[in-house]
């Protein structure tokens, strides 16, 4: 059965049917080598139910709601307000300007909840002006590039939303758990960026008095709350993360239209048709992922599975290597919400087998795949560069090495130290 | 052809206005349960309710919209395999492709069809509607997803192996 599934899902994935019929394909080859004598059992309404009840779920509504915020913030003039302040603190180093990309992707990351909204804000910015400065193109774009990956590891998540949801377990929790990985792989890059800059001749930028700071600051106040009230929200229990999303569109609304007034309100009916499009392109993915999880339940895959790697090892530490070794792979042939859907039905048992915390596995399989998507050959962020600073893919893919290679490097760090993620949810949740 | 054409691009602007109203109205009516509950200390039973089944129509008419633009829509495929190959190879797997996944819509509309039949005696706990009424959306969305990628077939064996690969860009 195990062999049916991995057929159909990748011969149907890659003869290029779009991911959810692949999914529902998947379901439906299962079900009929199940029962390939009883056609009578085969049911059509079933296979349909789990569809439909896959996008019955408001914790998802959340996605949408981030979705349109970050929107709204960016229409507003926020990325701009966050490049001046991270500037203002970091542009007086030698190579000054790779520290400020990664800084105001680290705070861009706590607005939106998608890593190639925060590579799209932060590159648009940032590349004309490190290319004007005379830095190495292919690099440049290659640290934008890394550091966009941590959009969805600080949350707000896109990714940790549709993980909460597989596994049933806590978005708030996932959330509070991103934040250290999140900034962990941020101070990983910013030490990668520094050996870099070592051997070349990048100019040093003007120092900013702390006056200067403190302005830029007041500039970009509004667009620094809007993560600490997303945490605050979530960490008080005041509202769900659904609700907080839905409160981050009224926060957005305000600070754009009427403090910044950068925001035009008669865009937001082009604003609403693109997320919910968008939106209603993963949500049938999620529901398409339903079926095929059924299935894959009702066939005792994890069990299957479990059986496999328990005769190869016993010990927690090893599972996780291999299951980072699992999710990097395929985080380089799939996007990011489907192997979290289609992954997390068959892994999540037996990690729970193992004795792990839900929470801490979530974390440690988005963070994996999020960095998956700086990885070629399927990598939105990877491309999202691509066009964005013009520079060769494979060019790009090179310079990018080293650094995807330290985030792998950190990812092993919070594997190995589960404490590192648990500590904020375990405290604050 | 061209009929045909006027009433499907209708349908898309329908489909828009649908999405912009629905959107809206979630976002409005979860601010507003936020702000019942702490202000007031009290709450709408059944705005959740209505969040969800406006989510789920949103889902498969977005589905829709998201299936018309450009030959091979927006909704999510791994393409860069096909890519590799050309000519004739490439329109038989572009051709298989689709043949299975109209197949796959074929099994989910007559699913949804009897789901819908099926909870349509059922009532809504809060809204008191037919449960039926709000699955509906399934069997509209993957019966008007069948008819588009019947279209999209018929594109793809009379487009020449050239004019399929750039088809994409060029709807753009």
């Amino acid at each position: 059965m195990l062999a049916v599934f991995l057929i159909a899902l990748f011969g149907l994935v890659i003869i290029g049917a779009p991911i959810a019929f692949s999914l529902v394909g998947t379901g439906f080859f299962m079900m009929l080598t199940q029962s390939l004598s009883r056609p009578s059992s085969w049911s059509f309404f079933a296979l349909a139910q789990k569809f439909v009840n896959g996008t019955d779920s408001v914790p998802l509504l959340a996605i949408p709601f981030f979705m349109i915020a970050g929107e709204i913030m960016t229409r507003g003039g926020i990325s701009r307000r966050i490049v001046d302040f991270a500037y203002s603190v970091l542009g007086r180093f030698k190579g000054g300007l790779g520290y400020v990309g990664i800084l105001a992707s680290m705070i861009f990351a706590g607005v939106s909840g998608s890593a190639v909204a925060d590579t799209t804000a932060v590159g648009s910015m940032m590349l004309p002006i490190m290319e004007g400065a005379g830095y190495d193109k292919p690099k440049s774009a290659g640290i934008i590039c890394a550091a966009g990956c941590i959009g969805p590891i600080i949350p707000p998540s896109t990714q940790m939303i549709f993980y909460g949801v597989c596994a049933e377990v806590s978005v708030s929790a996932l959330f509070l758990g991103g934040i250290v990985p999140g900034i962990l792989i941020g101070i990983g890059l910013m030490v990668a960026w520094f050996f870099h800059v070592r051997k070349r001749n990048y100019p040093v930028g003007p120092k900013t008095s702390l006056f200067g700071i403190f302005k830029a600051a007041k500039e970009a106040f509004f667009a620094i709350c809007l993560p600490a009230f997303i945490i605050l929200c979530i960490t008080t229990g005041i509202a769900t993360a659904t609700e907080t999303a839905a409160l981050a569109v009224l926060y957005a609304l305000i600070v754009s239209g009427f403090v910044y007034r950068e925001f035009k309100f008669n865009e937001w009916p082009n604003l609403m048709i693109n997320a919910m499009k968008s939106t209603a392109v993963m949500m049938f993915v999620v529901g398409s992922a339903q079926v095929a999880a059924y299935m894959v339940t009702t066939c005792a895959i994890p069990q299957l599975l479990a059986k496999v790697i328990l005769s190869m090892t016993n010990s927690p530490v090893t599972f996780m290597l291999l299951v980072n070794l699992l999710l990097i792979l395929v985080g380089c042939v799939m996007d990011s919400g489907p192997a979290i859907m289609i992954l997390t039905p068959i892994l999540l048992p037996i990690a729970k087998g193992f004795g792990l915390d839900p929470v801490y596995f979530g974390v440690v399989m988005v963070a994996n795949l999020c960095i998956g998507l700086a990885t070629p050959p399927v990598g939105n962020v990877l491309y999202c560069a691509v066009s964005l600073s013009k520079v060769k893919l494979a060019d790009l893919i090179k310079a990018s090495l080293p650094f995807v290679g330290v985030m792998y490097l950190v990812l092993l760090g919070i594997t190995m130290f589960p404490e590192l993620i648990l500590f904020v949810p375990n405290n604050l949740g | 052809m061209s009929v045909l054409k006027k009433i499907n691009n209708g349908l898309m602007a329908f489909i828009k206005v649908v999405l912009i109203g629905a959107g809206t109205l979630m976002t409005g009516l979860v601010i507003m349960n936020v702000i019942l509950r702490y202000v007031f200390n009290s709450g709408l039973s059944w705005s959740e309710e209505a969040c969800r089944f406006l989510f789920i129509w949103v889902t498969f008419l977005g589905a829709i919209l998201a299936n018309d633009t450009a030959l091979h829509g927006e909704h999510m495929r791994m393409d860069f395999v096909v890519e590799m190959f050309h000519g004739i190879p490439r329109k038989i797997l572009e051709i298989i492709a689709l043949l299975l996944v109209l197949a796959m819509l074929a099994i989910l509309f007559m699913g949804g069809i009897e789901l819908v039949q099926g909870t349509w005696p059922m009532l809504t706990s809060a809204l008191r509607i037919p449960k039926g009424a709000v699955y509906l959306c399934a069997p509209i969305g993957f019966g008007y997803m069948f008819i588009q990628t019947l279209v999209k077939l018929s594109k793809i064996i009379t487009l020449s192996g050239e004019a399929l690969e750039t088809a994409d860009t060029e709807a753009e």
